[in-house]
């Protein structure tokens, strides 16, 4: 079993979980058995699994296993359904509801975002105004945990429990130094007949790890892919498993040296004195492979998986059929991607081919988007440019897009990238490291212009929207020259490990 | 059913405690159906009773029933039976434990005490050496309280669990604006649902309500309630939704001046209870007296006054064989009240050295637990009239009964009464007694010049003469001895429960309308 560790899974979710969808198909198509393996608690996981295609056996969450709900199938929960007795007045309201004794408040029933009317949790209150307890309701239907609150209204004790209300741990919150909390000891109630006590979640991450590995068996391959969450426990399990740590990022951060640069403190220890304890670091190009070998010698083997294998052929889509000078944004919005230049660069180009458009997929910090929108609003593109969130399919978005413009200075490998060459998108990319030249070719697939050159990156755009030749001899090298992101070269890939 | 409504039972009982114990006594005797009802949680609670001699089938606590644990088998929890990881290590203290993982504290086991050495509480500390939570064991063996601190190490949370470990209430510290304590009470899937009420008042209103329900513990006949302390109970009992039979018992003088029984502002025990005297069904006097003075008063508003005295002789101490004179210890005094100002032991310690004077070999004894540090003020008293040879203080003691057999001569010289309880037992015991002639009581049970003495509150010389004349005439104090036995079957069990059972049938009339 290959066991892919990440943090959570969400409504939103950045690239890390996309190259873990896709290789949970990548696996489940190939035959591979593979489970993704998140630690956060998650009222409306099981929900949001559903939304991304994923069923019950693609997904062990540390909870559920913990609670044994992992394949729990309940029914949707609604006000009606709570335990609140008749004596109680329940309100109206589509995001959440007030209980009422007479005109005292007793609580508020709040629904699951994007359900209707699906309870998600109960806040009570006492007679000040001050919240007393969280009770929080799983998507699934059953009360999946209580929230104690201080007299400083801080939340400092929580207990979770099974469907039939047998409770399975307790969590206990301190005061940090910044008035934080810090969560400073778990206890696992009659696990296999003792309580087990853990100063940390992470502590409890790993022996949840390492349970999990002895619950299947031993000697199961565990790929720690986010890394601020699953490098230590992966690499503190003490049960039998092959250990890889996947590389989803520049492993040195943004601002150094990309060559010469420090390498990113989370691998520090991975490839130094822990490098005994990992089977080798994954990175998804051979670009990325090669720079990195030099910078830490032969310490852990290097393995390349490509991590944005094309799955279907999609039906070709020309680009006289395609909206007129669409252009298209995938991935997060940061500093390091550029946003703030790729809007400036498009208002250059916006003046020379007028009936060009910019959409932006994809989400940024709530600070970064309103300084994009500002400054959209200020250069007179509201029109041209448009913000369109995060979308989970974007087929649709692809296959209207004319061209792929990417202004980023760093990556390990863009998802997007590789998702509009399926689609038939060209792209214009600055050369950054890594990614853009393992699947762009200049003149064959799109442009690859030097990291930072405004000027030249315009004057392609401007050039390549203004000769649709040109855009569909692009296209069609696109949809032509997939070989190096094919899923079967991928899945080869992958068979390196099974090899290890 | 007749419910007889308390706010706790403790091991140091008041009189109030013991009417009920022997009020509840002699129901089950008689076999109508009683029990006692209380609301304040102890871990202790079923030690108590039990020691007390309440069965737990006529026992009704407020967090049993709402724990479902007012039957609970007895489960002796030692430190054995405690799951800590053997990998752990342990280190003594005391009789109790300190557990480590990883050289961190992480567990304390206390015991109860030496004599009783089950676990009485865990302790969980987090590795930063803050304690977290204190979970409480029930005597009878399961944990039925959890206590947990906050992060400025407040006590916010209190978790009260059935014995099969689910949540049954959970009770929330918080604070209002001024700082000021609010308790919100949280009830959970009591018949599949979950409460919150916004005080221990509007919870015991609503366990009051469903007690009278329960069929499974009233049975099918008409349900009442003796309210036996009316200022903590009497809110909750007026404010139900079932309207049952319901009484007010007097345990005391219901008046602060007893020289103005018509105008005098209200005992504040009972001045809510009585300021609302037409919600109750009736008021219960302890004594001839104050029911002429509750009648004289309240009599307009046509609310039933009656009259049963709260201390009952038992048959067995009725039936006992009397101890001859000659075996009680000669010239011994005793005095058995709680050491209080209004019990004034001061006045019988300035009464003393007069005592002495007279009869040099005469012991006086004190048996009670102090209020106020009012055993301060008495040590002092002690001190300046240098009388410390003759005079000590026990404490309280629960076998009063052998203090009663042994002295010759009981004092009571309060400013106020109800019906002294002690003052019926000393007297079914054959001890005469000297006690001071004010409301209610003394002149009730004692019957002056045959079985003791009455004297005037506050004349401390008379009450020295009263003292010196019946412990120099040996001859007339053996004759009262002998009076006093005859004269406590006044309150024998077959005369209290005549008048218990008008109160009942009233309860059955009134019921059936």
């Amino acid at each position: 079993m290959y066991f892919f560790v990440n943090q959570y899974l969400l409504s939103s979710n950045s690239s890390v979980e996309h190259a873990e969808l896709k290789r949970l198909a990548l696996f489940k198509k190939h035959g591979g058995e593979a489970k993704l393996v998140t630690r956060d608690f998650d009222l409306v996981l099981h929900d949001t699994i559903k939304k991304f295609g994923l069923t019950n056996d693609q997904i062990v969450n540390m909870y559920d296993f913990f609670a044994n709900t992992t394949d729990y199938q309940g029914e949707k929960l609604h006000t009606e359904d709570l335990p609140l007795p008749i004596n109680y007045q329940v309100g109206t309201g589509n995001n959440y509801r007030e209980v009422k004794d007479g005109d005292r408040l007793v609580c508020e029933v709040h629904f699951a975002a994007g359900t209707i009317g699906q309870v998600n949790h109960v806040d009570y209150f006492d007679i000040a105004g001050n919240k007393t307890l969280r009770q929080q309701y799983d998507i699934r239907g059953f009360k999946a945990a209580d929230e104690f609150f201080g007299e400083d209204g801080q939340e400092y004790y929580a207990r979770y429990y099974r469907p039939d209300g047998e409770t399975y741990l307790e969590r206990y919150f301190v005061k940090s130094v910044e008035n934080t909390p810090i969560n400073s000891l778990n206890v696992l109630r009659n696990y296999q007949g003792q309580d087990r006590f853990f100063d940390s979640l992470e502590d409890l991450f790993i022996f949840f790890l390492d349970e999990l590995n002895k619950a299947n068996g031993e000697d199961n391959v565990f790929i720690a892919d986010q890394p601020a969450v699953a490098i230590k426990p992966v690499q503190s399990m003490m049960t039998k498993a092959k250990k890889f740590l996947w590389l989803p990022m520049n492993q040195v951060n943004d601002g150094q040296d990309l060559i010469n640069g420090p390498l990113n403190p989370m691998l520090q220890g991975p490839v130094t004195t822990d490098a005994d304890k990992w089977d080798g670091v994954i990175v998804m190009t051979a670009k990325q492979a090669e720079i990195l070998q030099q910078q830490i010698h032969n310490a852990v083997p290097i393995y390349v998986i490509n991590g944005v294998h094309v799955l279907a052929n999609y039906a070709r889509i020309n680009e006289a059929d395609r909206t007129p000078g669409q252009l298209i944004y995938v991935g997060r919005l940061a500093e390091d991607k550029q946003t703030s230049q790729l809007i400036n660069m498009f208002a250059q180009i916006h003046q020379q081919v007028p009936e060009s458009k910019l959409t932006f997929y994809g989400y940024g910090t709530g600070e970064d988007m309103d300084n994009y929108k500002k400054q959209v609003k200020i250069l007179g593109l509201d029109e041209a440019i448009e913000f369109a969130g995060y979308q989970i399919s974007l087929d649709e978005a692809y296959d209207q897009a004319q061209l792929f413009v990417d202004a980023s200075r760093i990556d390990a490998q863009p998802l997007a990238m590789g998702e509009a060459l399926n689609h038939g998108v060209p792209v214009v990319s600055y050369d950054y490291l890594y990614g853009p030249r393992e699947m762009v070719t200049s003149g064959k697939n799109g442009e690859i212009i030097p990291l930072n050159n405004q000027g030249q990156f315009i004057q392609t755009v401007v050039k390549l929207l203004q000769d649709q030749d040109k855009l569909q001899s692009l296209s069609t090298g696109a949809y032509d020259n997939l070989d190096e992101l094919a899923e079967e070269k991928t899945w080869k890939q992958w068979q390196q490990l099974s090899a290890i | 059913m007749l419910f007889f409504l308390n706010d706790n039972i403790q091991r140091n009982k008041s009189g109030i405690e013991h009417a009920q114990i022997k009020r509840l006594h002699l129901f089950e005797k008689y076999h109508q159906p009683a029990k006692i009802v209380t609301r304040q949680y102890s871990n202790e609670l079923h030690l108590v009773t039990a020691e007390a001699g309440i069965d737990d089938r006529n026992f009704i606590n407020l967090f049993d029933y709402f724990q479902e644990a007012c039957e609970v088998p007895q489960r002796n929890i030692r430190i054995k039976d405690i799951p800590v990881n053997p990998h752990w290590d342990r280190k003594a203290d005391g009789i109790n434990y300190n557990y480590y993982q990883n050289g961190k504290r992480i567990l304390y086991i206390r015991r109860r005490s030496d004599t009783d050495r089950r676990v009485i509480n865990i302790q969980y500390f987090d590795h930063y050496g803050k304690l977290l939570k204190v979970s409480w064991f029930d005597s009878r063996g399961f944990i039925s309280v959890e206590q947990l601190y906050d992060w400025d190490g407040k006590m916010a949370t209190e978790n009260y669990y059935r014995p099969d470990g689910t949540l049954a209430i959970q009770l929330a510290h918080q604070q209002d604006k001024r700082g000021k304590e609010i308790k919100t009470y949280h009830l959970f899937n009591y018949h599949g649902r979950d409460y919150q009420f916004s005080g221990f008042d509007q919870l015991t209103r609503f366990f009051l309500d469903e007690l009278v329900a329960d069929k499974q513990i009233c049975g099918e006949g008409p349900v009442g309630f003796v309210v036996d302390r009316v200022y903590e109970l009497g809110w909750a009992v007026l404010h139900m939704k079932h309207r049952v039979f319901r009484v007010l018992q007097l345990h005391n003088d219901h008046v602060n001046n007893p020289d103005d029984m018509l105008h005098s502002t209200l005992n504040y025990n009972y001045d809510w209870g009585l300021k609302h005297l037409q919600d109750w069904d009736g008021v219960i006097a302890l004594t001839p007296q104050q029911q002429e003075d509750l009648q004289d008063r309240f009599g307009k508003f046509g609310v039933k006054i009656y009259r049963i005295p709260g201390p009952i002789v038992p048959a067995a101490v009725i039936n006992k064989r009397h101890v001859p004179f000659k075996k009680r210890t000669k010239k011994q005094v005793v005095m058995v009240a709680r050491l209080s100002p209004e019990k004034q032991q001061d006045h019988l310690l300035k009464a003393w050295p007069q005592v002495l004077a007279a009869v040099p070999d005469a012991k006086l004894d004190f048996w009670g637990y102090a209020n106020d540090d009012f055993d301060k003020t008495l040590n002092k008293i002690v001190k300046e009239e240098a009388i410390n040879s003759s005079v000590t203080f026990h404490g309280y003691t629960d076998d009063v009964n052998s203090v009663y057999e042994d002295a010759q001569l009981l004092i009571l010289p309060s400013r106020a009464e109800g019906l002294p309880l002690s003052l019926v037992e000393a007297q079914s015991h054959g001890l005469p007694i000297i006690a001071n002639d004010i409301k209610y009581g003394p002149s009730d049970v004692v019957i002056d010049q045959q079985d003791g003495l009455l004297t005037k509150n506050g004349d401390i010389d008379g009450l020295a003469q009263a003292i010196v004349r019946l412990l120099q005439d040996q001859e007339r104090l053996a004759q009262m001895s002998e009076n006093a036995y005859a004269d406590s079957e006044r309150y024998s069990e077959p005369n209290v429960m005549k008048l218990w059972n008008e109160l009942v049938a009233d309860m059955k009339e009134k019921g059936e309308e």
